[in-house]
């Protein structure tokens, strides 16, 4: 009996032991990551962070997937970080890693695979990697914002040279982002020169959509319709 | 919490990325263009897609690329072209920046923008080893074999190869010819110098009129809709902040079609412009969207004759 009781004393210390550790390995690395976040802030959208802070954030963010090497989180955070050097296409080829790491510990967050999709597009890739990336992100999270934003943004880019399965993605997203946020998308597709996509979910906007916009889908239907000869 | 806290902060900067800093958004292309960055293989470029300081746009042949810069200067390129963004700094707070573009190849119509009419000085683009610095300008510059033609069709630019110790001045409607490798240039109207280019160097004068031919129709047209998008810095007020007025060909006569900035005042959702040359008369448009630029398209032959092309449409 004390036999026993020692040893569910000894099981339960040993569990104790490893969860603490965990927790602290988890806090430390839940640090990082907050450091990283304080680094990234002041960094102008779009622009190419200055290299000194981006290695902080990089060197922190690497000392979070040390302590943390089974977080999703911090492994897909290198990747983002990885892809803003805008300036080192090396390094944006390594977001690939980090986001394929992230994907493997975690494969249902669709946003993972909206940002690989991202960085496969920004190297110029947009074969099987970047096709499977832009559907199982939709697949995954066809409510999301954010993918919706991503899918439609690099999904409309590429629309005519997509096979058919990939295309219904993007309509997928594009419809679902219209009845969200009509406005939102119209802009997207307006910059990709794809009003023709977006503007046949007009109809199911959920929001007002303002009377211009209204004008601009008519006239981009049928430019579309006389673009491809068909008749009304 | 904390770490889905700075993921998510991560996250969000992919989107803002798009709010467009120190870029130019490629805003038509036809054929095929392309993107270098350092030395890496050049990928494809899209309508839409975002170029960068360092990067080094390439159009292929029966091919063309229009780009705008966050600050509204507009570069478009003509087919097989090569031009580097060796410089593109833009504050939009403060409304400053440089711009130094390099033409390594080809050919390429550029049209200033808020950093090339607020400080001139800080505009300046390169073909072959000429520097041509601007004061508020528009020009189409092409460069072959180390031969450099400029031409002005608006503004004044300033023209010089190493080693000279003043530059040459060309105002609208001129033009000059350079063989950098030799150090020569000459000046005159544009017609002149086609002329002249064409005489010394057949194949050089078949590559201006080239460029001179791409620059019209569907690019122009491609160009025109580019100088008229509001820039990303503009989207953020409320109010009406760009004004382009087009001079059109009428029946009573009026200047070829170009692009000039018809003068305006703009108070709250009103702007009063009037369009130069001759600056008959006044439009008034009053805006009712939330941002936008209108286009006027002025018949200098009737005053206060005007049709507004806006972007969106219906806001003036």
């Amino acid at each position: 009996m004390k036999l026993v009781r020692w040893l569910v004393v000894l099981v339960a210390g040993v569990i104790g032991g490893v969860a603490g550790l965990h927790a602290v390995r988890a806090g430390l690395s839940g640090d990082a990551l907050l450091q990283a976040r304080i680094n990234t802030r002041v960094w102008k959208p779009g622009e190419v962070p200055p290299l000194q802070a981006w290695t902080q954030s990089w060197e922190a963010l690497q000392e979070a997937v040390r302590r943390e090497p089974g977080n999703p989180a911090a492994h897909e955070s290198l990747g983002l970080l990885a892809v803003r050097r805008y300036d080192d296409p090396s390094r944006q080829e390594e977001a690939t890693a980090h986001y394929l790491k992230a994907i493997a510990l975690r494969p249902v967050t669709p946003t993972t695979w909206a940002n690989l999709a991202d960085a496969r597009y920004l190297v110029g890739d947009t074969s099987k990697t970047f096709q499977v990336a832009l559907e199982s992100a939709a697949r995954l999270g066809p409510a999301d914002p954010y993918t919706q934003r991503v899918v439609a943004y690099h999904g409309l880019a590429v629309y005519e040279e997509m096979g058919t399965q990939t295309r219904s993605a993007i309509e997928a997203m594009v419809g679902a982002g219209m009845r969200r946020d009509p406005g939102e998308m119209l802009a997207i597709a307006h910059r990709r020169g794809r009003l023709d996509v977006a503007c046949r979910f007009l109809p199911e906007a959920k929001r007002k959509v303002e009377p211009a916009w209204q004008q601009v889908c008519a006239q981009a239907v049928v430019a579309k319709r006389d673009a491809s000869g068909e008749r009304h | 919490m904390k770490r889905a806290a700075a993921f998510l902060a991560l996250v969000g900067l992919f989107f803002a990325g798009l709010a467009l800093a120190n870029t130019g958004t490629l805003t038509a292309i036809t054929g095929t263009a392309q993107v270098q960055t350092g030395t890496t293989s050049a990928r494809t470029l899209r309508v839409g897609d975002l170029v960068r300081q360092g990067d080094t746009v390439i159009t292929g042949a029966a091919s063309s690329a229009v780009i705008r810069f966050e600050d509204g200067q507009v570069t478009a390129l003509t087919a097989n072209s090569r031009m580097q963004i060796t410089a593109y700094q833009y504050n939009p707070q403060a409304q400053s920046g440089n711009i130094l573009l390099s033409l390594v190849d080809g050919g390429m119509r550029a049209i200033t923008g808020l950093i090339g009419n607020r400080t001139p000085a800080n505009v300046s683009y390169r073909a072959a080893t000429a520097t041509i610095g601007i004061r508020g300008t528009d020009i189409t510059i092409v460069t072959s074999a180390g031969n450099v033609i400029v031409t002005v069709t608006d503004g004044v630019i300033s023209f010089r190869l190493p080693g000279q110790t003043q530059p040459t001045i060309v105002a609208k409607g001129n033009a000059v010819l350079s063989n950098t490798s030799a150090g020569t240039l000459s000046t005159n109207t544009i017609a002149a110098i086609i002329a002249a280019a064409a005489a010394a160097n057949p194949a050089l004068g078949a590559e201006v009129q080239s460029v001179q031919t791409q620059l019209t129709g569907a690019l122009a047209d491609a160009i025109a809709t580019a100088v008229a998008t509001p820039s990303a810095s503009s989207t953020r007020t409320t109010q009406v902040i760009s004004v382009v007025a087009v001079n059109s060909p009428s029946a009573g006569g009026g200047s070829p079609e170009g692009f000039v900035n018809a003068n305006c005042s703009v108070s709250g959702t009103t702007a009063v412009c009037s369009c130069p040359p001759t600056d008959n008369g006044s439009f008034v448009l009053s805006v009712t969207g939330t941002t936008g630029t209108c286009t006027l398209r002025c018949n200098t032959g009737f005053a206060n004759n005007c049709a507004n092309v806006c972007t969106p449409p219906g806001i003036c």
